[in-house]
């Protein structure tokens, strides 16, 4: 597939990196001389000095022949000229734009609807809302994703040294859970990841990615020694973008919201915005503040103000006097590499959360949905068995499928289940199956047909 | 939670007398439901008889945990038992059993079982102790070897 990447920002350069270990030719187009000089150096990807909202530029990186177009710079601007040159002059059938304000999404939408190829808008803000409201019912998870329209649930968790789980073989799991569908999907040991196979067990301070059975989750949390909030009642620090949106989709799924900004024109603005939140004037890292607000009790306490480091402070605060779940918003590698296990429990990045939907969206076609899991370093996939693929009719200890690939789950007609070595898989089941990053790019093989 | 706590030389037996899956569940049945009725005890061998249909509670390295229900005032109660010969219980392994573990608890108490089985499944991960177990020869001998693990991990 021939890709072409605007702007090589975080977003741009480590989906063009992706992509081009997936085997696609990439070329990545950005205007800062510096930045290229620097890409040139870290990655293995065609670059092209110039600005990619201008037709000679797009030319001069191939658009002609492109079948993908991602448009990532940080101006929204930029990226509508360039998703609508790629789209309506040149008919790049795939076309994604990253877009912040709500306005251009909205925008964006509206042209995406005429006919054409497929486009769409990757929000980062709303992604970091629409992840946060996913882990929120997890409680403990540091990632959580759903397959199988919601019956199959991947969420991450650190595995605390009094949890039960500690000590325990991988082969044990189906002991406790018989009847339904639970599985180890991934761990992260000593800063590695692996995809287990064969007599593994999971130790304290791993951090292991289940897959379950939704009905399952409070067994789970049993197990993993994870409590639930002593309120139905959220915290949330920062009246942004975030901030704001968040609550007001926890206010339309009904649970009470207490929103904290130190700005009074932000607090002011919040207010208007918003119907049943309480909206408090204060700093989230005050800690008279948050106990008198009722940061101990509550079930979710999320910092999304636009100070990272201070983010990871009230996080740190309002986890220590109590709050059940804590999410951080920390734009930033460096920072999160380091707050990774101070003991908050998920760290969000709308940069990196746009990484992974432009990938899937890159990816898709037998790939129904996919999810990186935690620094992108395992994916877990979606797929429809074709017939004549290599993954159908043998039994699974005879496909010889590489280290590294795992089956995690098979949907069959209305019944979902753990395959094991003598099972086949055939064509039409819906099959999850967990990769770890560089074998990725394998799976098209496995799958083709 | 420990295992001295809640299994004691009434609730262990060695050797069973069983030679199939079948009798030895009975037996740990009937010596964890002494003094009730027969109606009760049967109810309770049908329980954990239903979960062994669903899969079967041997878990490999020679070691079975079956678990069932009851309604009882105890909310939760262990066996233990040495089998004279190991026994055929259709492991995941396909082994047979040496040793097994019997769980019964009411049904609100979902949680101690689920955690109880982790714990016992852990703590057998530990091959001396489950050598020891598995050699012991009288219920005085298993109890010995519990106690005496248990002095040395916490757990």
């Amino acid at each position: 597939m021939q890709v072409i990447v605007v702007g090589g920002g975080l977003v741009g350069s480590t989906l063009a990196e992706k992509l081009a270990g997936d085997g696609h030719d990439v070329v990545l187009v950005e205007q800062n001389r510096e930045l290229i000089a620097d890409l040139n150096e870290r990655l293995d990807v065609q670059t092209i000095h110039g600005n990619g909202a201008t037709i000679p530029v797009l030319m001069k990186a191939g658009i002609e022949n492109a079948d993908l177009l991602l448009a990532t710079t940080n101006s929204d601007e930029a990226n509508m000229v360039v998703a609508l040159v790629g789209s309506v002059i040149f008919k790049v059938p795939r076309v994604a734009a990253r877009l912040r304000d709500p306005e251009h999404e909205e925008g964006f939408r509206r042209i995406a609807r005429e006919p054409g190829g497929e486009r769409v808008a990757i929000n980062p803000d709303m992604a970091a809302v629409d992840k946060i409201l996913s882990l929120m019912p997890v409680p403990g998870a540091v990632d959580v994703a759903s397959f199988f329209d919601g019956k199959l649930l991947v969420a991450g968790f650190h595995i605390k040294p009094g949890s039960e789980f500690a000590g325990l073989m991988l082969s044990h799991l189906r002991l406790l859970f018989p009847a339904t569908p639970v599985l180890v999907v991934a761990i992260r040991r000593d800063g590695r990841w692996r995809v287990p196979y064969g007599e593994d067990e999971i130790r304290a301070d791993d951090l292991v990615y289940f897959a379950m059975d939704p009905t399952e989750l409070d067994n789970m949390l049993v197990l993993l020694g994870v409590r639930r909030g002593a309120e139905r009642r959220v915290m949330v620090a920062g009246a942004t973008r975030i901030g704001v949106n968040l609550s007001r989709r926890l206010e339309e799924s009904g649970v009470p919201v207490t929103l904290i900004d130190e700005r009074r024109e932000a607090c002011e603005k919040a207010a208007a915005a918003l119907e049943d939140t309480l909206v408090i004037h204060g700093s989230p890292t005050d800690r008279e503040l948050l106990r008198e607000e009722g940061a101990d009790r509550v079930e979710g306490f999320v910092a999304c103000t636009d100070g990272h480091e201070e983010n990871v402070v009230a996080c740190l605060l309002a986890g220590r006097m109590g709050a059940a779940h804590t999410f951080a918003l920390v734009d930033n590698a460096a920072l999160s590499s380091l707050v990774g296990d101070l003991g908050i429990d998920a760290i969000i990045s709308p940069r990196l959360l746009s990484v992974s939907l432009a990938l899937q969206f890159a990816r898709k076609g037998r790939i129904k949905s996919v999810a990186a899991l935690l620094e992108d370093s395992v994916e877990v996939f979606e797929v429809e068995a074709a017939e004549g693929s290599r993954l159908v009719r043998s039994p699974l200890s005879k496909l010889g499928l590489p280290r590294g690939i795992l089956l995690v789950a098979v949907q069959r007609d209305d019944r979902i289940f753990i395959p094991g070595g003598d099972d086949r898989i055939e064509p039409g089941d819906h099959v999850i199956v967990a990769a770890a990053a560089e074998m990725a790019s394998r799976l098209d093989d496995i799958l083709e047909a | 939670m420990r295992l001295t706590e809640f299994l004691s030389p009434e609730t262990i037996k060695v050797p069973l007398e069983g030679t199939t899956k079948e009798e030895i569940l009975r037996e740990l049945v009937d010596l964890i439901c002494r003094g009730a009725d027969g109606p009760f005890c049967d109810d309770v061998y049908r329980t954990i008889m239903e979960r062994e249909w669903l899969m079967s509670s041997g878990i490999g390295q020679g070691i079975a945990l079956p678990h069932g229900f009851w309604t009882h005032e105890m909310p939760f109660a262990a066996a233990l038992g040495i089998p004279a010969q190991p026994i055929e219980f259709d492991s995941i392994d396909g082994k047979p059993v040496k040793i097994v573990f019997l769980l019964v608890c009411n049904e609100e108490q979902t949680n101690t079982k689920l955690r109880a089985l982790a714990r016992i499944s852990r703590l057998l991960h530990r091959k001396d102790f489950r050598k020891g177990l598995a050699a012991s020869t009288s219920t005085e001998e298993a109890m010995q070897v519990i106690v005496d693990e248990e002095a040395q991990h916490r757990i």
